[in-house]
């Protein structure tokens, strides 16, 4: 019953005379294969704000503040809840405002510090005060669209910086007719004021 | 049964550290009755399902499990397509069997070490664990992550196996099915695993029809139950390999049963390696029609079916899933009974039951329990019995 199996024996000693199996994981540190899924990162210059991560993201570990008053919208990915399934890069428009990282080693004491954020400056209607959108998705937007952006003043516009029609505009009683059309609007008061010269 | 003493196990498995709760009835050394109950690992998945997009619900139900993460987003996503009938190309086919026979390998030697270790064959434990990592780089090497995987989703897979890593790929499986035939026969050999295990806890042949059992368990029983031979999916019909039965039914042959199938993964992961073809990995998916859909998938515990039912809007209208350890954990009544305590947590072991996938509903009891012997004890009492043996 207690007769040792050549194989065994070939495998102790392979054992015996080999380095320990497991890696020194704190002391040499471990080098991820391209392709792993590490932390995800923000990278504000690439990143315009569209919220496509926020829509896709299965874990519900991206959520986004809207500061009407400052006129920006923060991005927030939070670690503790991602569960790193590279969605949200794969969704992201411009495919470079997110992207995981091979960073691995993520234990904190502060939860709260263990986020990602992206600022992203907001364009605010000047009628109804509703968000128009990110003025650098509307910049990205009006470069994909290349000509065709002459037919959206509010693509125009974010394009056109020199033009200052991002600078605090007064507020528009009433989507004036005239003055209206070279105006960054939001879709509802453009479709009004179009309705309103038109009849 | 006021006259019996019980010992209960759990709510917390000694060996699989997963929460249940068993009840031992037991005479002296011997276990006359015994009673399962589950529930205390409730996480509502199939409602977390319901307020989740079709593309979000597969890295969901991949979570539902840690071992063998991949079979219920295998099951979930032929669910989905079966509703509205998209066809998935073939070279995603591949990779779809690729990945799940890749962790049936995991699965299963993590089992065997788990069990060794709980004979008190610390040896084996060891090994098993070592030859699992080499399986876990592979894994990392495709998909991005040793486990949880990511790589399902409705009409495809989201990743593609590039030529430059099949060369490499192939040499790594070369590699484990060395492993894995040294560690079946060092394991099949050895007289202490043999002694432990052989004729303990035996499920027969009509018991295992009727209650129902699948996977390795329904397999050692001498029941010839394979989803990836009854119901081909993915590419199983287009690889050779054999399903391994054994029809004793006992611990030793449920081992024997896990073993042996880690060789016949690595021979179906070459062929398909082999075989793939050139081509797309994703079909478009535009949307879900409505209707009713059914997806099975052969994972490491048996057989997982995912159930789908669609309203044509972007979230699932209704998702059921049955996970292989509730069909396997009810057969503890019958081979449990006549054995004496220190087998008995191997023998619940040896269905490899996996709670965090079965807890699909609670079933309560109010009864109150008088602690005799707790877990540690039971695996302590597990580990003497070897060590007696050998010493004999």
């Amino acid at each position: 019953m207690r007769l040792p199996k050549m194989r065994e024996i070939g495998e102790a000693l392979r054992s015996l005379f080999s380095r320990p199996y497991t890696t020194d994981f704190p002391f040499k540190p471990v080098v991820p294969p391209d392709g792993f899924r590490g932390k995800p990162q923000y990278y504000e210059n690439d990143c315009v704000g569209c919220l496509a991560c926020y829509e896709v993201c299965p874990a519900r570990a991206i959520d986004y503040v809207d500061d009407k008053e400052n006129r920006t919208r923060t991005l927030t990915h939070h670690q503790d809840i991602c569960i790193y399934c590279q969605q949200c890069e794969k969704a992201c428009i411009t495919e470079k405002g997110i992207v995981l990282t091979k960073e691995y080693d993520l234990a904190t004491y502060d939860r709260k510090a263990s986020v990602t954020q992206s600022k992203k400056e907001l364009v605010i209607c000047p009628h109804c005060g509703d968000i128009i959108g990110c003025l650098d998705h509307l910049r990205f937007l009006a470069k994909k669209v290349g000509h065709l952006l002459y037919a959206n003043p509010t693509l125009l516009l974010a394009r056109h910086r020199e033009l200052d029609a991002l600078e605090k505009q007064p507020p528009l009683e009433s989507p004036h007719p005239r003055s209206g059309h070279l105006k960054m609007l939001c879709p509802n008061c453009r479709r009004e004021m179009i309705l309103k010269e038109q009849w | 049964m006021a006259d019996r003493n019980f010992i209960p196990i759990g709510p917390f498995h000694p060996l699989l550290e997963e929460p249940e709760f068993f009840k031992f009835y037991v005479d002296g050394e011997t276990v006359v009755d015994a009673e399962v109950r589950v529930g205390y690992n409730h996480r509502g998945v199939e409602k977390l399902a319901e307020g989740k997009t079709y593309d979000q619900a597969t890295f969901l139900v991949e979570r539902i499990c840690g071992i063998c993460s991949t079979s219920h987003p295998f099951a979930y996503v032929q669910a989905a397509e079966d509703v509205s009938g998209i066809v998935v190309p073939e070279r995603a086919l591949f990779i779809r069997s690729i990945i799940g026979d890749l962790e049936r390998i995991h699965s299963h030697l993590l089992w065997v070490g788990l069990a060794a270790h709980f004979i008190g064959y610390n040896t084996v434990f060891m090994w098993a664990w070592k030859y699992r990592e080499p399986v876990l780089d592979v894994f990392e090497m495709i998909s991005g992550n040793r486990n949880h995987y990511g790589m399902f989703k409705v009409g495809g897979v989201r990743r593609d196996i590039n030529d430059a890593q099949i060369p490499s790929l192939l040499k790594a499986i070369d590699e484990i099915e060395g492993f894995c035939s040294m560690l079946v026969k060092a394991v099949m050999d050895d007289p202490v695993i043999k002694a432990r295990t052989k004729g303990i806890g035996i499920l027969k042949k009509q018991d295992a029809i009727d209650i129902g059992v699948v996977g390795p368990v329904a397999r050692a029983s001498g029941i010839i139950n394979d989803v990836r031979k009854d119901f081909p999916y993915a590419a199983y019909d287009r690889v050779q390999f054999e399903r391994v039965v054994l029809p004793d039914g006992d611990v030793f042959s449920r081992m024997a049963v896990r073993l042996l199938e880690t060789i016949e993964s690595t021979k179906i992961i070459r062929q398909c390696l082999k075989q793939m073809p050139k081509g797309p990995i994703d079909a478009e998916v535009r949307e879900i029609g409505i209707g009713e859909g059914i997806g099975q998938h052969e994972a490491p515990r048996g057989e997982v079916i995912h159930y789908v039912r669609s309203n044509g809007s972007n979230y699932p209208e209704r998702h059921k899933i049955r996970a292989p350890s509730f069909m396997n954990v009810p057969s503890f009544k019958k081979t449990v009974i006549g054995q004496s305590i220190a087998d008995a947590a191997l023998i619940t072991a040896a269905v490899d039951p996996c709670y965090c996938c079965t807890e699909r509903m609670a079933v309560l009891d109010r009864e109150t329990n008088k602690v005799l012997l707790n877990g540690d004890e039971l695996v302590r009492l597990c580990q003497e019995k070897t060590e007696k043996m050998r010493n004999k």
